[in-house]
């Protein structure tokens, strides 16, 4: 699925449907960032001081805006270059922690645990089960390619 | 249970000195979401541990339910736990008072 190359770049073997997946739900996380709901994006914030009230909100008031940005900018790096055959290592970086982010809140909100659960295809979120799945396996791939980069 | 740590590079260790001039310990936590390889890859890619040192640390937290990752004056912990913070992953920190 993903290859490092000789030259440091990631080489990229999606099919066009997976692809524009990617790219739907890449928006989709947009929405989530810029609507805020704190049940989707708790994981996307946590608590850097849970035992100091002052500093945990000097903490976000300086962090959380600029993570708000990050994720944003990433989110443009991964649309912009998600029909790329080949990718650099940075644009890797930048679809990894998008696709990690769509992971985290998807989890969330369907409570995910420790083992992949059987997909029941009466169940109302099976198909949100199945992005969560596929994206799982991207990110490892990505992961497993990204890592020999180092 | 897990990787033998390495023994020729014991400042930053599971079990990791702290001093008087760098008392802030970084902790990430256990959550069902994050993927194992992704973990690792993060430590390395953020602290430049070995392979093998972040694995250990991965499984720590998998296995314990947390590990100390970091550590060093309040600023450079606060650093610390915005970056995995901005790679998704559960990060507090603390004074370690021991």
């Amino acid at each position: 699925m993903f290859v490092l190359n000789r030259d440091g770049q990631i080489s990229v073997r999606l099919d066009d449907t997976m692809r524009a997946l990617i790219k739907q739900v890449a928006e989709e996380l947009r929405e989530v960032l810029l609507v805020e709901d704190p049940e989707l994006t708790r994981r996307l914030y946590p608590t850097a001081y849970p035992d100091d009230d002052e500093a945990e909100d000097d903490y976000q008031e300086v962090v959380h805006d600029q993570l708000l940005m990050q994720r944003l900018d990433g989110i443009d790096q991964l649309q912009a270059t998600i029909d790329d055959e080949e990718i650099s290592v940075d644009t890797a970086d930048a679809w990894m922690n998008t696709i990690n982010q769509i992971r985290l809140v998807l989890g969330t909100k369907l409570d995910v645990g420790e083992e992949q659960v059987e997909i029941d295809q009466d169940d109302p979120e099976a198909t949100s089960h199945v992005i969560y799945q596929v994206l799982s396996h991207i990110l490892e791939e990505l992961t497993s390619a990204r890592i020999s980069a180092l | 249970m897990t990787a033998p740590l390495e023994v020729a590079d014991p400042d930053i260790d599971v079990g990791l000195d702290v001093d008087a001039d760098n008392p802030w310990v970084v902790l990430v936590w256990n959550d069902p979401i994050n993927l194992m390889s992704y973990v690792a890859f993060v430590f390395q890619k953020l602290f430049g541990y070995s392979e093998q040192k972040a694995n250990a640390l991965m499984l720590d937290v998998h296995q314990k339910g947390r590990a100390v990752v970091s550590n060093g004056t309040k600023e450079k912990a606060e650093a610390d736990v915005a970056r995995l913070h901005e790679h998704g992953l559960w990060a507090t920190m603390q004074k370690d008072d021991a």
